[in-house]
C-alpha cells in the first residue's frame, strides 16, 4: 500500500517555501552560534531576514497560487492536510510582520541583557511556524500538530524569564490548561474519526450536514413516525454535538474565549511584555483563522447537496458560537473595568477583541448566495487593524514599563508632559481600540457589524447590540489610561524613549488613522480579494469526479481495513491470553 | 481633457502645499527656523504651475467641447447601500479659476510674509507654526475648490473654517486676539450647521453627494423619490445659503470678519479677503442648479447682497482702524458678488471675486506695510501725510484705492459696473443699493487714503518709519499691475461699447459659460431688456458716481478738512450709529451671547449634580461585575480547571438541549 504514497516534488516543496524558510531561519539560530558566537544582534539579523525572506515568498507563492488556480497542496487522499489559498497567504504575510515587530520590540528591550536571544527567537519563529501551519490545514491530524506546535514553544517562551516566579506560575498554568484542552480537543476529535471514518474535515463536514439534516427531516415528522426510527439520528446528533463542543472547545482555549480563558490574565501578567504582546494577537488570530475555515467549510458542506441543503441545519452551531462570542466580548470589557495593572488589563482587552472577531465567524453564508458584507473579509481586515493596535498600544507600554519598572496605571500618569511622542500614538492606539472614529479600531468594528447585519436575523442583530454596548463599557477602561496620561501628573520626570521605539509605536499610529480617514475601502477590498476563493475541497463542490471519489474511497477502505485487521489480530490475540490464561 | 494629466496636476496642486506645510511643521522648529517660508513658498510655488498647467488642459479642452471632467483619485468608502463616497476631483473653468486666483495670491502673500513676520531683520515667535498653516490653509482651499462631491467641499469648507481660526489667533497670547479667533469660529459654526444639514437634505432628496449626479437631477427636477419638490430644493438652496452666509459674513453673520482683523495682516489678505470668505460665492456658483431652480431661494440670495453691501459701505463710511475699513469693504464687496449671484449675474459675480482678489488682496498688504512701518499702529487719526515716507507704499495703495473705487478702466470698474447692470436689469431697488453702495465705497475708501497719506506728515511717537524690503514691495507691485490691468480679461476691446471700445463680457465670461448654464437658463437676458443707450449710460453713470465719491472724500479730507468736522456736529447720531456699526455686536449680545451663557451655566449645573450621578449610578453597575469577574479570577489552578469544566459542561447541556427540544 505505500507504493502509492505521496512524495512531494520540487514543484510542491515551492509552494510550501515560505514555511521552508521560516523552518531554514530556525535551523540557521541554531547552528549560527556554534560558528559565529553568540550575540543577540546577530540572531535578532537573522530573524529578521528570515522575516522578511519569508514574506516575499509568500508574496511571490501568493501571486502565483492566483494564476494556476492552485488552491490544495497535496494529493487528493490527503486533500486539505496543506492548504494554500489567499486566507492562508494573508495570514502568513500579515503575522510576519507583527514578528518583526515584536523582533524589533525585544530587540530594544530585553535583548540587551538577554544571553540566550538564539534559544528566545527560535521559541517565537518555532511557535509562529506552528499559527502559520494552523492557518491553512483542514485536516484533524494537522491542526492538532499545528497547535501543539504553536503552543509547546509559547508555554517554554511565557517562562522564559526563569528566575521570576511570576514567569514560571504563568507558564506552568499555561502547560496544564493547554494539556486539558488538548485532551479535550482530541477526545471531540477521536469522535469524530469514529463517526466518519476520516481525517478530512471537509468530509466531516459533509457528513455533519448529511446527518444533522437527516435529523432535521426526522424531527419535523416526528410525530407520525415512531420512536425507533427517530432514534439513530438523534443518538448520532448528540455524538456530533458532543464531538464537536470539544473540538471546538481546543480552539476557543486558544482564542482564550470564555470559559476557556482563564489562563490568559495570568499568563499575559507573568510573561515579559514582549512575549504578551505577541501572544496577544499571534495564538488568537491563529486560531480565530482556523476557526474561519472551518465555519466555512461548514457553510460551503450545505451547498454539495443536490438541491442544496439550507443553512439552517448549522443554527445550533451558530448559536453556540455567537453566544460564546457574546460571552466573551462582554466577561472581557467587564472583568477589564477594574484591572490596574497594565498587562492584565490588555489580557482582557485581547479577549474582549477577540469576542467581536468570534461574532463575524459565527456568521454561516451559503456558498451559493454571498453577502454583501463577507465576514471572513471583516475579520480579516479586524487582525490587521488589531496587530497594528496592539503593537502600538504594547509598544508604548513596553517603554513606558522598562522606564518605571512599574507595570500599574499609576506608570502612564503625565506622560503626556514626560514623553509626548509616546503619549499620542498611545491616545491614538487607546481611541482605535475602543473603536471611535478617526481611528482605522472603528472602520474594523464597522465592517464586522455591517457583516452581522448583512447576515440578518435574531442571533446576529443581537450580536450588534451586543458589540455596540460593549464597545460602550470598553470606553471606560481604555480611556483611565488616557486619563492618566493627560489629565493627572504626579511629576515623574520626562524620558527619551529609544528612537527606534518611538518610530515603531508612530508608525503604528499613523496607520492607524490613514486607515481610518483616507483609506477606508482599500484595506476591505484587499481582504475581500483574499477572503475569497477560498480553498474547498472537491466534495463539497458535489462535483468531484468519479475517479477521484474511488481513489478516497480506495484510500479509505484500505484504512478501514487496516484498522479492521489490527482489530482482528488483536482480538486473536486476546483470545489466546485468554486461553492461556484458562489452561494453568 | 486628458483625465490622466488632469489627476496628475491636480495631486500636485494638492499635495504640493501640503507638503510644504509638513515640511515648516516638522522641520520649521529645530532645522529651519528663519528659513521656515522656503517649503512653503516651494510648495505653493508648485501648485501655481499645476493650476496654470490645469488652465491650459481646460482651455485645450474647452476647444473640444470637453469643459469639464471629473478624476477619481480612489474609492474612499461605501454607505450601506454599496453606494460609493470617492475621493474625486472636478475640473472646469471655474474651479480652474478659483485655482489660479488662490494659489496665486497665496504665493505672493508667503512671499510678502517673509518680511513681514520679521521684526528688525528677526523672525518672530511662532513664525514656522505661521507658514506652516499658511501652507496648511493653501492645501485646504485648492481641496475645497477641486472636490468633486458634497462631503469633499464639506470637508474643505471646515479646513479652511480651523486654518482662519487657527490663523486669527496666530497672536495667541493677546486677549483680543483669541477673543476674534473664538468668534470667528463660533459664527461659522452656525452657518456650517445649516450647511451641514444641507448636505444631509441632499443625499436624502437625491441618494448621492457627487456633484455631477446630484446637479444633473436638480436640473431634470427629479429625486430619488419621483419629482423635486419646489419646497425640497428651496429647503435645501436656503440651507447651504446659510453655510455661504457664515463664510463670506453677509448678514446677519458678518459680525465675526471685522474682528478677524486681529490676525496679522497678510492673512487678512490672503484670507479674510481673498479666498476663504469667498467660498461662498464658489459654493454657490458651483450649486447653480440648485439655487436656480428655486426663484426665491434666488430673491433672498439678491437682497442679501445688496443689503448686506450697502449696510457695510455705511459703516465703513466713518471707522477709524485702517484694517476694519478694508473689512467693511470686503464685506460690501461680497455682498456685490452675492447680488449678482442673485439676479443671475453668475459670471460677472465670479469676475468680480476674481477682480477683488487683485485689489483687495493688494490693499491689505499695503495696510499691513503701513501697519508694519508705523510699529503696529493702524488707527488713520495717529498718523498721516504718510505719502512721502512710504512712496512706494502709498503709489501701489493708490492704484489698489482706485480699483476698489470702480474708477473707470481699472479692473474693479469692470465687474462692478456689470454687477450694477444686472441689478438694474432685474430690480430697480437692488440697482439702487447697488449703485449707492458705489458711491459711499469711492468716498470711504479714499477718506481712508487720504487721511492717511495726505496732509501734513505725522507719525506716531517712537516709530522709527521706513518703507519696506523688497520682499514686501514685490509682490505689491505685481498685485497693483492685476489690480490695474486684471479686468481687461473680461472685457471685449474694440467693439463699441462704453467710448466705443469697450463692451463688457469678455473672454472671462465666454471661457467660464459652460459652467453657468444653469444661471443663463432659468435667468433673464440682462441684455434683452435694456436699450443700447440705457445699457452704457449706466456705465457712464457708474464711473461718473465713483469720480464723484473720490472727489466729495478729496473736498472733505484734503482740501477743507472742517467741513468733515462739521458734518460730523450736524449728524451726531447718525454718526454714533455707524460708529458703532448699528450696535449689532452689542445685540447681539444682549440678546444670544448672554442668554446662552446663562443656558450654558444651567446646563452646566444640571450636568454636575444631576447627570454626573446618574452616571455615577450607570457606571456602578459595571463595576460592580468588575469586581464580580475579578474575584473568579483568583490565580488558583484547580478553580480555573474547574470553571472550565463547568464551562464545558454548560456547552453540553446547550448541545444536548438543542437535540432533545
Amino acid at each position: 500500500m505505500f507504493e502509492s504514497f505521496w512524495r512531494p516534488t520540487l514543484t510542491d516543496l515551492y509552494w510550501f517555501s515560505p514555511e521552508l524558510a521560516l523552518v531554514g531561519t530556525l535551523v540557521t539560530l541554531l547552528i549560527a552560534p556554534m560558528i559565529v558566537g553568540r550575540s543577540s544582534r546577530n540572531a535578532t539579523w537573522i530573524v529578521v531576514l528570515g522575516t522578511l525572506v519569508t514574506i516575499l515568498l509568500s508574496w511571490k507563492v501568493g501571486g502565483d497560487v492566483r494564476s494556476a488556480g492552485l488552491s490544495g497542496l497535496a494529493p487528493p487522499e490527503a486533500a486539505g492536510m496543506l492548504i494554500l489559498d489567499n486566507m492562508s497567504v494573508y495570514f502568513k504575510i500579515v503575522l510576519m510582520v507583527f514578528m518583526l515587530g515584536v523582533a524589533l520590540l525585544w530587540s530594544i528591550g530585553s535583548a540587551k541583557k538577554e544571553k540566550h536571544a538564539e534559544e528566545f527567537l527560535i521559541l517565537l519563529v518555532g511557535s509562529a511556524l506552528g499559527m502559520i501551519l494552523m492557518a491553512g490545514t483542514l485536516n484533524l491530524l494537522m491542526i492538532i500538530i499545528a497547535i501543539e506546535l504553536a503552543s509547546l514553544p509559547s508555554y517554554a517562551i511565557v517562562a522564559f524569564n526563569k528566575r521570576n516566579r511570576r514567569s514560571a506560575e504563568a507558564s506552568l498554568k499555561y502547560v496544564i490548561f493547554g494539556g486539558i484542552s488538548s485532551a479535550i480537543m482530541l477526545y471531540g476529535m477521536s469522535l469524530l474519526y469514529g463517526l466518519y471514518h476520516t481525517l478530512d474535515f471537509a468530509r466531516i463536514a459533509y457528513g455533519v450536514v448529511a446527518d444533522l439534516q437527516a435529523f432535521a427531516a426526522v424531527d419535523v415528522s416526528s410525530v407520525a413516525q415512531s420512536v425507533d426510527a427517530s432514534m439513530p439520528a438523534a443518538q448520532n446528533t448528540v455524538a456530533i454535538g458532543v464531538a464537536l463542543a470539544c473540538f471546538l472547545a481546543g480552539i476557543f482555549f486558544k482564542i482564550a474565549a470564555v470559559p476557556f480563558h482563564f489562563w490568559c490574565p495570568d499568563v499575559f501578567e507573568g510573561a515579559q511584555i514582549e512575549v504578551t504582546t505577541w501572544l496577544s494577537v499571534s495564538s488568537k488570530s491563529a486560531a480565530i483563522v482556523l476557526l474561519l475555515r472551518l465555519v466555512d467549510t461548514f457553510s460551503s458542506a450545505t451547498g454539495a447537496f443536490p438541491g442544496g441543503a439550507s443553512l439552517s441545519a448549522l443554527t445550533g452551531l451558530a448559536w453556540g458560537l455567537g453566544i460564546v462570542a457574546a460571552v466573551t466580548c462582554t466577561w472581557g470589557n467587564f472583568a477589564a473595568y477594574r484591572q490596574n495593572n497594565v498587562k492584565r488589563l490588555f489580557a482582557y482587552s485581547s479577549i474582549a477583541h477577540a469576542g467581536y472577531m468570534m461574532m463575524a465567524a459565527s456568521v454561516f453564508v451559503h456558498p451559493d448566495s454571498p453577502l454583501d458584507y463577507s465576514p471572513i473579509a471583516a475579520v480579516l481586515v479586524y487582525i490587521l487593524i488589531y496587530v497594528f493596535m496592539n503593537l502600538g498600544a504594547f509598544g508604548v507600554a513596553a517603554m513606558v514599563v522598562w522606564r518605571s519598572g512599574n507595570e500599574n496605571i499609576d506608570a502612564f500618569h503625565g506622560l503626556g508632559r514626560r514623553a509626548p511622542w509616546l503619549a499620542i500614538p498611545m491616545l491614538c492606539c487607546l481611541v482605535s481600540l475602543v473603536g471611535l472614529p478617526p481611528f482605522a479600531g472603528f472602520i474594523g468594528k464597522i465592517w464586522i457589524l455591517l457583516s452581522l447585519g448583512a447576515s440578518g436575523g435574531g442571533l446576529y442583530w443581537g450580536l450588534v447590540i451586543v458589540a455596540v454596548l460593549n464597545t460602550l463599557v470598553s470606553l471606560f477602561f481604555y480611556l483611565r489610561i488616557v486619563k492618566a496620561m493627560f489629565f493627572v501628573d504626579d511629576g515623574q520626570e520626562s524620558f527619551t524613549p529609544p528612537i527606534s521605539g518611538l518610530a515603531m509605536v508612530n508608525v503604528c499610529a499613523v496607520v492607524l488613522v490613514l486607515m481610518g480617514t483616507l483609506f477606508i475601502e482599500a484595506p476591505r477590498r484587499k481582504a475581500e480579494f483574499y477572503a475569497s476563493n477560498l480553498f474547498r475541497p472537491a466534495i463539497l463542490k458535489g462535483g468531484m469526479s468519479h475517479a477521484e471519489n474511488a481513489a478516497i474511497d480506495a484510500t479509505q477502505g484500505e484504512l478501514l481495513r487496516l484498522t479492521e485487521g489490527v482489530a482482528r489480530i488483536e482480538g486473536e490475540r486476546n483470545r489466546r491470553s485468554d486461553r492461556q490464561a484458562q489452561t494453568p | 481633457m486628458d483625465s490622466s494629466a488632469v489627476q496628475t496636476w491636480a495631486l500636485l496642486i494638492l499635495l504640493a502645499p501640503l507638503a510644504g506645510a509638513i515640511a515648516a511643521g516638522v522641520l520649521g522648529p529645530g532645522v529651519l527656523k528663519g528659513r521656515s517660508h522656503w517649503p512653503v513658498i516651494l510648495g505653493v510655488g508648485a501648485a501655481v504651475l499645476g493650476a496654470f498647467k490645469l488652465f491650459g488642459l481646460v482651455r485645450h479642452g474647452a476647444h473640444e467641447g470637453a469643459h469639464s471632467v471629473t478624476v477619481v483619485l480612489y474609492q474612499w468608502f461605501a454607505a450601506y447601500e454599496g453606494k460609493w463616497f470617492n475621493v474625486e476631483v472636478l475640473v472646469d473653468p471655474l474651479t480652474v479659476i478659483m485655482l489660479l486666483v488662490v494659489t496665486g495670491v497665496s504665493l505672493l502673500v508667503i512671499i510678502y510674509s517673509r518680511d513681514y513676520m520679521r521684526e528688525d531683520g528677526q523672525a518672530v515667535k511662532g513664525y514656522e507654526r505661521f507658514f506652516a498653516y499658511l501652507g496648511l490653509f493653501v492645501f485646504s482651499m485648492v481641496a475645497l475648490v477641486l472636490g468633486g462631491n458634497f462631503l469633499l467641499l464639506y470637508l474643505g469648507w471646515e479646513a479652511v473654517g480651523l486654518c482662519s481660526f487657527l490663523l486669527i489667533g496666530f497672536y495667541y497670547d493677546k486677549p483680543a486676539a483669541a477673543a476674534a479667533a473664538k468668534k470667528a469660529f463660533l459664527v461659522n459654526r452656525i452657518g456650517d450647521f445649516g450647511f451641514g444639514l444641507g448636505i444631509l437634505l441632499i443625499y436624502l432628496t437625491f441618494g448621492s453627494l457627487d456633484f455631477a449626479t446630484v446637479f444633473d437631477m436638480a436640473e431634470r427636477g427629479v429625486a430619488v423619490s419621483g419629482d423635486l419638490s419646489y419646497g425640497r430644493v428651496t429647503a435645501i438652496a436656503l440651507l447651504l445659503l446659510c453655510g455661504a452666509v457664515g463664510k463670506s459674513a453677509q448678514l446677519p453673520l458678518h459680525v465675526w470678519l471685522p474682528d478677524a482683523m486681529e490676525g496679522p495682516s497678510p492673512v487678512s489678505a490672503l484670507i479674510h479677503a481673498a479666498t476663504m470668505v469667498t467660498a461662498g460665492v464658489y459654493m454657490i456658483v458651483r450649486c447653480g442648479s440648485i439655487f436656480a431652480a428655486s426663484p426665491l431661494a434666488m430673491t433672498i440670495v439678491a437682497l442679501i447682497g445688496g443689503l448686506t453691501a450697502l449696510f457695510a459701505a455705511s459703516i465703513a463710511l466713518v471707522q477709524y482702524d485702517m484694517k476694519r475699513i478694508l473689512a467693511y469693504s470686503t464685506i460690501s464687496q461680497l455682498g456685490y458678488m452675492f447680488l449678482g449671484l442673485g439676479v443671475s449675474a453668475a459670471g460677472s459675480a465670479v469676475f468680480h471675486l476674481y477682480t477683488h482678489a487683485f485689489f483687495k488682496a493688494l490693499l491689505f498688504l499695503a495696510a499691513g506695510s503701513v501697519m508694519h512701518a508705523m510699529g503696529g499702529i493702524i488707527d488713520i487719526r495717529k498718523f498721516g501725510g504718510l505719502r512721502r515716507v512710504l512712496p512706494w507704499t502709498y503709489r501701489t495703495m493708490f492704484l489698489g484705492c482706485l480699483a476698489l473705487a470702480g474708477f473707470p478702466l481699472l479692473s474693479g470698474f469692470w465687474s462692478k459696473d456689470e454687477i450694477i447692470h444686472a441689478a438694474f436689469t432685474q430690480d430697480k431697488f437692488l440697482g439702487g443699493l447697488a449703485l449707492l453702495t458705489a458711491v459711499m465705497t469711492a468716498f470711504y475708501t479714499f477718506r481712508m487714503f487720504f487721511r492717511a497719506f495726505f496732509g501734513t506728515t505725522r507719525v506716531p511717537e517712537g516709530v522709527h518709519a521706513h518703507e519696506s524690503g523688497l520682499w514686501m514691495l514685490v509682490p505689491l507691485f505685481v498685485l497693483s499691475i492685476g489690480a490695474v490691468f486684471a479686468g481687461f480679461v473680461g472685457v471685449e476691446v474694440g467693439h463699441g461699447g462704453m467710448l466705443g471700445l469697450f463692451r463688457p463680457h469678455g473672454a472671462f465670461h465666454h471661457f467660464l459659460e459652460p459652467v453657468l448654464t444653469p444661471f443663463t437658463h432659468g435667468g433673464h437676458e440682462a441684455h434683452a431688456t435694456l436699450g443700447h443707450f440705457q445699457e452704457f449710460g449706466l456705465m457712464y453713470a457708474s464711473a461718473a458716481l465713483s469720480v464723484f465719491g473720490i472727489a466729495v472724500a478729496y473736498t472733505l479730507y484734503v482740501d477743507s478738512p472742517m467741513l468733515a468736522m462739521i458734518m460730523r456736529r450736524v449728524f451726531p447720531a447718525t454718526h454714533e450709529l455707524l460708529l458703532n456699526k448699528y450696535h449689532v455686536d452689542e445685540g447681539y449680545d444682549r440678546f444670544i451671547v448672554r442668554p446662552l451663557r446663562s443656558l450654558g451655566r444651567f446646563c452646566a449645573a444640571i450636568d454636575e449634580h444631576l447627570i454626573d450621578g446618574l452616571v455615577w449610578l450607570v457606571t456602578a453597575v459595571p463595576r460592580l461585575i468588575g469586581m464580580l469577574l475579578r474575584s473568579i479570577q483568583q490565580g488558583s489552578l484547580q478553580g480555573y480547571a474547574a470553571s472550565m469544566m463547568v464551562g464545558l459542561a454548560v456547552l453540553l447541556a446547550f448541545v444536548l438541549w438543542g437535540v432533545i427540544s
